[in-house]
């Protein structure tokens, strides 16, 4: 496919890959998760998240890229680096922030935190902190929708887009829902955001294989090899490959090579990457790629995309004011979402909390 | 504008930072995300970016220094004509805020005042810089709290490591438990409750080491213990005849453990009382099974695995079964039902030359044996002849709710009888 799109590029001179509109919106979208993770690096280092919090930064165009192609009843499910997939899906700014500050007004009350983006109303089925396991809840959701279609005759054509890491990919339930989707034909696409590094474990020294993209063939479904550096590249193979699950003809594997500009997590000092391929990877920046070829093809000028960094950056300090004004969770809060009914097990009969009571861990403490 | 640098939180856990260096001098111009300052934290060496373009224009926490989590380390102006305002606003600053942010450590070691650019220094640093001074963690608090300056303290620690009490010595305190200590992990509360007095200071050089949660849960069995009534009846049993036996089944993987077991096992099924306990002060609990606990000292504590079923299985299982029991209880394994099922307990330290002991009941069981070593013994018949025996002394303790003297008596007469004529206990 990838040479598909280069020819495509090569003879079709005149006609461009995307338009005005569709170039803005990217690019916005693309501004957007770079910044607010920008933010999400002050507001961490200034001790306002806690916990572990992972950014995005370098890896735009493959957010962008699929989850733009995307209706709102389509799917998405991410993995712990999830709060540009959420901005993308159409998750609020102002949800995905206070989330982060663990306030109630985030996405999911405050209860989930940087790892555990989920928005209902968004079809953003979560950040999944374990390595893989958001793999088979998004095959369930693409399962889900051929059934719906199918068998209870409704009018629904969603399709699972499920992101996921170069480390996932040596995890076996990565190879169980490949098999189980191309099965059952679903209509979901495995997206693979290879940033080369599994925290500080070298894709090429972990992979017996590292061309990831080939292992899509050996379930019977086809494997994509895409430079997750150029956003328009990976929106044409994000095109085929979510009309393909459209029509209902079954699974693609994409894999999008990819970078990440930042350490793992916040906490990274980030040694063991050489400068070298620091720098290479630095000067395939995405978003400046994107700007280039608007100005080239005099899609945009270079004033109106300034314009756009400038809504977004207040777009996000507003979100970071909004969060921070937000009220914390109520200690009740605590134990919903927990257990199914928190009267029968977190709450007594006199209606608070046992673990509110002193005795409540007494006679457990010694067992 | 005029915005502040400030120290990161670069983990969760992360308090103050201590500046390594700065990558940027005063006066330089800086990109938005571009490196700044390499600050050491809880966790690792870091460098920390701008997230503004602009100027640094003042150095507020110099190189070496330490500054708390959001505290002011530098000034970033927005345009070069802001400097000057900054460099003033950072002078108000250093003779305010940084006396009492910054902790006076040693001046900055004089390295070239901007090291290459991003190369993280921090990690050279170790083995090219001076003597570099090893200290606890918990050392470098202590030194802190009592203003000592670690670097003029001798460590006496693994490879010249300054401790804690190293950090005390220099501050002129004994190391002992004054309020900045933290409080030594806390006694078990059943132990507390034992013992509400206060107890005299411990000796000088003396330690305390917390329960195991084996000891733990010994040290609660045993204060629980002391809510039952117990009595204790002793029986001497003559072991000629089972030594005889011993000596031919042992070849066979038979031990005397086993064969206590057992003749205990018998001996209960004829009183079933005894195999009886009391569970809530107003009913007798009669066990369906005879078990039969074998107190185990291992390691650090005591275990009890549990022969089950001991009246009923053979000799030769039992033994079997008895050292799968040790083996797993040696390397802890044992599953919960195999040391907790016990209906009747049996104590043997007879091994040891212990002539005689008494046994604590343990929570939950009528009766427990104690089992001192047989030993030939001058004994009287009832003509009054003197014959050499080996005798050997059982006491038994039991819960005095259900089980009563005649009945401890009646059962060690039967005990008595089958180790006396072992016979029945290879049937």
């Amino acid at each position: 496919v990838q040479e598909v799109v280069k020819e495509k590029q090569s003879t079709n001179n005149t006609s461009l890959l995307i338009t005005k509109e569709e170039g803005l919106e990217l690019y916005e979208d693309m501004i957007l998760g770079r910044s607010f993770e920008d933010m999400c690096a002050q507001m961490y280092y200034r001790g306002k998240m806690f916990g572990f919090v992972h950014l995005y930064n370098g890896q735009e165009a493959v957010s962008t890229g699929f989850i733009k192609l995307l209706t709102k009843s389509d799917s998405v499910v991410s993995t712990y680096r999830d709060h540009v997939h959420a901005l993308s899906k159409g998750v609020s700014a102002r949800a995905v922030m206070s989330e982060l500050f663990g306030k109630v007004t985030g996405c999911c009350r405050g209860q989930g935190g940087s790892m555990h983006m989920f928005s209902k109303e968004h079809n953003m089925l979560g950040g999944f902190a374990f390595i893989g396991e958001g793999i088979p809840v998004a095959t369930g959701a693409a399962f889900s929708s051929k059934y719906r279609r199918e068998v209870l005759k409704q009018d629904c054509d969603d399709v699972t887009v499920a992101f996921f890491g170069d480390g996932t990919c040596n995890n076996g339930q990565f190879f169980e829902c490949l098999n189980m989707a191309a099965l059952y034909k679903l209509p979901i696409i495995f997206v693979v955001e290879n940033n080369l590094w599994a925290i500080g474990m070298s894709h090429l020294r972990a992979t017996s294989d590292p061309e990831i993209w080939k292992k899509g063939p050996a379930f019977g479904m086809p494997g994509v090899h895409v430079d997750g550096m150029d956003v328009l590249k990976v929106r044409e193979v994000a095109k085929e490959a979510v009309t393909r699950a459209r029509r209902g003809e079954g699974p693609t594997l994409v894999e999008c090579e990819t970078y990440r500009f930042r350490g793992h997590s916040l906490a990274d000092p980030d040694e063991l990457r050489d400068a070298a391929e620091k720098a290479k990877y630095a000067a395939r920046d995405p978003i400046a790629a994107l700007k280039k070829y608007l100005i080239e093809n005099k899609l945009a000028k270079e004033a109106e995309l300034k314009s756009i960094e400038k809504k977004i950056d207040e777009l996000v300090e507003e979100a970071v004011e909004f969060a921070d004004a937000s009220p914390q969770p109520g200690r009740s809060q605590l134990l919903e979402n927990v257990f199914a009914d928190p009267k029968g097990f977190g709450i007594g009969p006199d209606g608070r909390y046992r673990c509110e009571d002193p005795k409540f861990t007494e006679g457990t403490a010694q067992v | 504008k005029i915005r502040e640098i400030f120290m990161p939180a670069l983990s969760s856990t992360m308090t103050e930072g201590k500046i390594v260096s700065w990558i940027k001098t005063e006066g330089e111009k800086l990109a938005k995300g571009e490196s700044v300052v390499v600050v050491e934290s809880d966790k690792a060496d870091m460098d920390v970016e701008t997230f503004y373009d602009g100027y640094l224009a003042a150095i507020v926490v110099g190189e070496g220094e330490t500054a708390p989590v959001g505290a002011a380390i530098g000034l970033l102006a927005e345009t070069e004509a802001e400097i000057e305002e900054a460099k003033s606003k950072a002078a108000s600053k250093s003779s305010s805020s940084v006396a009492e942010a910054v902790v006076p450590s040693p001046p900055p070691v004089t390295s070239s005042p901007a090291p290459a650019i991003a190369q993280p220094a921090p990690v050279t640093a170790v083995s090219d810089g001076p003597r570099k001074t090893v200290a606890t963690p918990y050392a470098k608090k202590l030194a802190k709290q009592h203003k000592v300056d670690i670097e003029s303290v001798a460590g006496t620690g693994p490879f010249g490591r300054i401790t804690a009490s190293d950090v005390e010595t220099a501050a002129g305190i004994a190391p002992s438990k004054s309020s900045i200590a933290p409080p030594p992990p806390p006694p078990p509360p059943v132990t507390a409750k034992a013992t509400t007095t206060n107890l005299p200071p411990l000796l000088p050089d003396s330690s305390i080491v917390p329960f195991t949660a084996m000891q733990s849960a010994v040290s609660k069995n045993m204060i629980e213990s002391l809510s039952v009534p117990t009595f204790r009846v002793g029986y001497p049993v003559n072991t000629d005849a089972l030594d005889a036996l011993y000596e031919k089944v042992k070849p066979k993987g038979v031990t005397m453990t086993a064969l206590l077991a057992k003749a205990a096992g018998m001996a209960l099924a004829q009183h079933p009382v005894v195999n009886a306990s009391c569970k809530d002060g107003k009913s007798f609990s009669y066990n369906s099974s005879i078990n039969i606990a074998v107190a185990v000292a291992i390691n650090g504590g005591l275990i009890t695995p549990v022969l089950q079923d001991a009246d009923k299985l053979d000799l030769y299982l039992l033994s079997q079964k008895w050292k799968e029991l040790v083996g797993k209880a040696r390397s802890k394994q044992l599953q919960p039902h195999e040391y907790n099922s016990g209906t009747f307990t049996l104590s043997n330290l007879g091994m040891f030359g212990v002539d005689r002991f008494d046994a604590i009941l343990p929570p939950g069981q009528g009766a427990i044996m104690a089992v001192g070593a047989s030993k030939p013994t001058v004994v009287a018949d009832k003509d009054g002849f003197f014959s050499v025996k080996n005798t050997m002394l059982v006491n038994v303790t039991a819960d005095h709710r259900i089980v009563y003297g005649a009945d401890l008596a009646a059962f060690l007469q039967t005990f008595a009888k089958i180790i006396e004529n072992p016979d029945s206990l290879t049937l």
